[in-house]
């Protein structure tokens, strides 16, 4: 393209720029017309798709028992590795976690632990109501996290499909499991 | 094109040409060439049994052939020209379904599993394609056992590879964990709930590809191997340095497992070295820095500066010459030579008393003479023929007496290969050689756990043990006109003799536990006489004391032990002080306490308490050989690295704080160069520079492992995984904003996961990892070749072959012991776990340590008027020590073995002594 010189060049630009203002005014104000997007928060609460993601929970299973087995799944699916815990075991050979901590200062919300889990228990909710005066309270431990019910998954629950004897449920008792092979059987 | 250059074999895999080494077979060919084939049943120490299916390709008879066959890789040789596919659809539908079969039956228990993330089975289901259980079917379950603190049972995650029971049975000798059951229900586990017996059971949980066995003591403060911070040790339990990876999680030590090294521990180590670690993280341990003042009845806590400052003040108090030192032989090359830098090499005295410092003379002697060669444990797998002379391995070098039982068959594989059966093919070589083994004598005191494979078994008193040696030496020359010696002795010596007539590569093994000079002496001229006969060099190994005894002697060659310090503090005019590594005087001579009784003052430097560090006015906590950087030589003379693992240390390095004190010194006023050198390190690579400065065996001290600056592509080597998790939660509770990680200045392993995981060199592999490999089997890809060297070359250096004969320093005087009337000789019998302050401290190991007993012939038992289950006191100076007595029909005659067991009466270092014994009963009254 040819190159414009001179006052041709000078009147171009002044153009130019009174056009793309006018616009921006325009478009801007054409927006006092349209309904808006925001609501008014805190009074009223805005609309959460059924799949939002918040602040993470800890839930239980059918019969009340804590659901985490401490698999670190969870953390090892956590891109801001903001998840930690360790694995304790109880008697029976129950898998459970000692502690479980997130770092909500770090978490991004993204889900990836919820779909790394295995046995449901970690939980995003459509609770984003998280801000804090000190950075420091955004560290949550178990018992911050850890709620009363299965949340959205009722009726799943690990043990009884896992195999493993723990307590309330002995070996070969669980869903599509037979009972212990009987080593002394000479029985086709 | 195709011709066969040496034992080279050109053969075509999915197409494409490769020279590969004839004689082995298609999977660990396959393997040795980088491809991924799945496997379950083969093992690279155990060879094939073809049981598992899982290896399928398809061979092709010839470029026309498209169709081909089915094979299983693991049990098909290679031969020249051959065509074979992995990729083939039927051999790769195979393999699926396959594992679809195997898996229809395993739980759903991964989150649960131990293993779930170093599975095996997890990797090789995802390698051969199977994603979705298809059978609606029930799952089988089994009833688990309990087999004892160590190992634990999850048997519903059983694939019956029979990888179990081969390694435990057939490799280890193990008699306790068999398969039972029938048809497809068959079980691995015990006849009964019960511990594993054998030594090597901890191997299990590393031996099993799925989470049948489990390593219980990991599970109890479980970490997936993701989240390991991990990093390349050696094991300080033995002097056979066998090769560990050590794994941390938040400043607690997790799991010891097997580090491979080729030449020495292979794919396998004790279960003292994988479960006794408990002492790094023990609350009994010495975390801060004590001092007692002159005059003060009570040691105050203070920091670790403060303390040196004042050990710095009694040095210059008393005076360079009046400052000793006392190196130990479980402390590292660099943390011994620290100290005797600091107080000079006059007044350095190793942490040995006199029989053991004798015993180390003789073996450096031994070990440097030209024609005899100390060979390494997979070099004593090839010996046809083996002397053990005094020395019960299993508890005293465990791993080697799992080398010793592989060598056992080498009668077997030469008789196989005549008639053309590969070693790597199990069953038929079994069937084949049926019981026949190599000759191997044992001549132990008492039986031992080798005796099921000895040819001849002869248990002797230490004295005998001399008199059978000198004999079987000069029979082997031709000299041995059986005078002097028992009907008995005589007869064994001819047996020994005739069964050693054929030996190609003999070899002789003894130790330090025999505590007699002497014995290792006469194991040396036998070895040397059996070199003669059959024409090879000597072969010769010795069992020594502890991790660094090699080192030690090495650093000390003009020796001098606890013995000649005491006698030299007790004449000096002026007031002295000691400054004490790793040692406890009490354990290690009767000396003891009178030398603590002469000495102004006691600084004692050590990672646990002791009796020592109780009466010491000074005592410098230290870190433990997982927290601090170092080098031990083994009992071959192989110097090899162990690195931190820990970011935060919970102590000082002892390394660090003697090159403070070093620094501290000469401030005070001029001193020697030696400490003057060594206050100028700063850094770990200083002080191994420093080392080599020594020359002779130490003269490529830095090239022992790549130096603190080594990078690969810019990159530090990363202790942590790709994929560790929780760096910005595991400390948010104590502070939300994380902090830096801290550098390593002492090593080219960083604690981040920055860094590439492949090329390293062989001494900075922290952990083993490949693509799709998440299991320790990923040391395939690590290989030069299945079996073979690392692909960055051996580590560690072999110092003796360098060495010059070293002379025989004039034989220290060792008292003979006179047996008084109503004495008895008593001797150390040794028990791996539970002989040592650090296997004390692990839970797992203290459970599993045997009763307590002092043990004699019935003969010698009855001549003393005492029976089975007596309870007897035993007594030796001041020293007594009830405990129970066990008749041993299999022991030597007028022969009292005591327990090795740590905070015992009388220990290990006051024996061999004359002591008396009575019943106790008769006390009473
Ligand atoms: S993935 Fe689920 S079960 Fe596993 S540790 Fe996380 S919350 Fe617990
Ligand atoms: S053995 Fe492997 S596949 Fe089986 S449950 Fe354990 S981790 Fe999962
Ligand atoms: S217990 Fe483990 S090693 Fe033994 S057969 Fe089963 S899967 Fe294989
Ligand atoms: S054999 Fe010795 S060096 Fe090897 S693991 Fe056992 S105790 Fe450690
Ligand atoms: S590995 Fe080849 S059949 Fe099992």
């Amino acid at each position: 393209m040819k190159q414009k010189t001179g006052l041709g060049q000078y009147i171009y630009i002044v153009w130019d720029y009174f056009y793309s203002n006018i616009v921006t005014l325009v478009k801007v104000a054409s927006h006092t017309f349209t309904k808006a997007d925001t609501v008014e928060y805190p009074e009223q609460m805005p609309y959460l798709a059924p799949r939002f993601r918040g602040r993470i929970v800890l839930t239980r299973d059918p019969t009340g028992e804590e659901r985490c087995v401490a698999c670190n799944l969870c953390a090892s699916a956590c891109p801001t590795d903001c998840i930690s815990l360790q694995k304790t075991e109880d008697e029976s050979g129950r898998w459970s976690a000692e502690y479980f901590r997130i770092n909500f200062s770090r978490c991004v919300f993204c889900g990836m632990c919820e779909e790394a889990c295995p046995t449901y228990a970690i939980q995003l909710t459509q609770d984003f109501e998280l801000a804090e005066y000190e950075r420091q309270n955004m560290v949550y431990e178990k018992q911050h996290l850890l709620i009363d019910g299965p949340g959205k998954h009722p009726d799943y629950n690990f043990y009884e499909l896992s195999g493993k004897a723990v307590s309330g449920r002995a070996k070969g008792a669980g869903t599509q499991e037979a009972e212990p092979v009987n080593l002394k059987s000479l029985l086709p | 094109m195709n011709a066969t250059i040496d034992n080279l074999v050109t053969i075509y895999i999915d197409g494409s040409a490769y020279q590969v080494k004839a004689g082995g077979h298609l999977l660990e060919t396959c393997l040795g060439l980088a491809k991924d084939l799945p496997y379950f049943c083969w093992h690279p120490a155990l060879g094939s049994v073809g049981s598992c299916r899982q290896c399928a390709v398809q061979l092709y008879q010839d470029a026309e052939d498209q169709r081909g066959r089915m094979v299983m890789a693991c049990m098909t040789p290679v031969a020249e020209g051959m065509r074979v596919s992995l990729s083939a659809t039927m051999a790769s539908q195979f393999r699926k379904q396959c594992i679809e079969v195997t898996m229809a039956n395993h739980p759903h228990d991964c989150p649960v599993c131990e293993e779930g993330g170093e599975c095996h089975l997890q990797d090789m289901t995802l390698q051969s394609g199977h994603t979705q259980r298809r059978h609606k079917g029930h799952k089988k379950t089994y009833h688990n056992q309990d087999l004892g603190p160590c190992v634990g049972h999850e048997m519903n995650r059983c694939i019956s590879c029979y990888r179990c029971v081969r390694f435990y049975q057939d490799y280890a000798g193990g008699d306790d964990l068999v398969v039972l059951g029938s048809r497809e229900n068959v079980y691995f586990g015990r006849h009964q709930d019960g511990c594993l017996t054998s030594h090597f059971s901890g191997n299990l949980a590393e031996v099993c590809p799925t989470g049948v066995f489990y390593d219980k003591v990991v599970s109890d403060s479980y970490t997936r191997k993701w989240d390991l911070q991990s990093a390349p040790s050696i094991c300080s339990h033995c002097s056979l340095g066998c090769n560990v990876s050590v794994g941390e999680r938040q400043g607690q030590v997790k799991r010891v497992t097997n580090r491979y090294h080729s030449q020495v521990n292979g794919y396998f180590i004790c279960d003292k070295g994988r479960y006794g670690f408990a002492h790094s993280n023990s609350d009994q341990g010495l975390y801060q820095a004590q001092v007692q003042p002159l005059g003060d009845t009570k040691k105050v806590t203070c920091d670790t500066l403060h303390g040196l400052d004042y050990v710095a003040q009694i040095m210059n108090e008393l005076g360079a010459e009046n400052v000793f030192g006392l190196g130990s032989p479980r402390a590292s090359v660099e943390e011994n030579f620290a100290l005797q830098s600091v107080v000079g090499k006059a007044n350095f005295y190793a942490g040995h008393n006199a029989i053991q410092d004798a015993i180390q003379t003789q073996v450096l002697h031994q070990l440097t003479q030209p024609d005899i060669y100390t060979p390494s444990l997979k070099q004593i797998e090839q010996a046809d023929a083996i002397v053990i002379i005094g020395e019960d391995l299993l508890h005293t070098a465990p791993r080697m007496a799992l080398s010793v039982r592989q060598a056992s068959r080498n009668l077997g594989f030469a008789k196989a290969a005549a008639i053309g059966i590969p070693k790597w093919q199990d069953e038929p070589v079994r069937i084949h050689t049926q019981n026949q083994l190599s000759p191997i004598i044992s001549v132990t005191s008492a039986a031992t756990d080798l005796d099921d494979i000895s040819s001849q078994c002869v248990h002797l008193a230490p004295n005998d043990m001399c008199d059978f040696a000198r004999a079987l030496a000069s029979a082997v020359e031709g000299q041995f006109d059986g005078s002097g010696l028992s009907a008995k002795l005589h007869e064994q010596v001819q047996q020994s003799l005739a069964l050693l007539a054929g030996a190609k590569r003999p070899l002789v093994i003894s130790g330090a536990s025999s505590q007699s000079p002497e014995l290792i002496d006469l194991a040396a001229q036998l070895a040397l006489a059996l070199g003669r006969q059959s024409g090879s060099e000597a072969w010769l190994s010795y069992a020594l004391e502890a991790a660094n005894s090699m080192g030690l002697g090495l650093l000390n060659k003009d020796p001098k032990h606890v013995g000649d310090l005491a006698l030299r503090v007790q004449q000096q005019s002026t007031p002295s002080a000691l400054i004490v590594l790793q040692t406890d005087l009490f354990a290690l001579s009767t000396q003891a306490a009178a030398l603590c009784e002469n000495l102004r003052h006691l600084v004692v430097l050590d990672q646990l308490p002791s009796a020592t560090s109780d009466q010491a006015d000074v005592v410098i906590a230290c870190a433990s050989s997982f927290e601090t950087e170092g080098t031990y030589v083994n009992n071959e003379g192989r110097a090899q690295r162990y690195f931190s693992v820990h970011d935060k240390q919970s102590r000082p390095d002892a390394w660090r704080s003697l090159t403070n004190l070093a620094a501290m010194v000469i401030q005070a006023g001029p001193c020697s160069d030696a400490v003057t050198q060594l206050a100028s390190c700063t850094k770990f690579d200083d002080l191994c520079h420093l080392v080599s400065q020594q020359g002779g065996e130490f003269a490529h001290w830095c090239d022992v492992a790549p130096s603190a600056d080594f990078r690969i592509a810019g990159m530090k080597i990363p202790r942590q995984t790709h994929r560790a998790s929780g760096r910005t939660s595991l400390y948010a509770n104590e502070n939300v904003s994380e902090s830096k990680q801290p550098e390593d200045a002492d090593s080219a392993l960083g604690f981040t996961m920055e860094g590439t995981p492949i090329n390293k060199p062989s001494a900075l592999i922290p952990q083993v990892w490949s693509p799709g490999w998440n299991s320790n089997e990923a040391i395939n890809k690590f290989q030069q070749e299945i079996n073979g060297p690392l692909k960055g070359g051996e580590a560690g250096l072999r110092l003796l072959d360098i060495s010059p004969n070293l002379p025989l320093a004039a034989a220290a005087l060792i008292p003979s012991i006179t047996i008084g009337a109503g004495q008895i000789l008593a001797h150390t019998q040794n028990h791996l776990f539970a002989s040592d302050r650090a296997s004390a401290l692990s839970a797992a190991l203290k459970q599993r340590s045997t009763v307590i007993s002092a043990r004699m012939h019935p003969d010698t038992a009855a001549a003393m008027g005492l029976v089975d289950g007596a309870e007897v006191c035993v007594a030796l100076a001041q020293a007594q020590w009830l405990l129970p007595l066990t008749v041993d029909a299999s022991m030597a005659v007028d022969l009292l073995l005591l327990p090795s067991q740590y905070q015992a009466p009388i220990s290990a270092g006051h024996l061999p002594a004359a002591v008396n014994l009575s019943a106790v009963t008769q006390e009473v009254n």
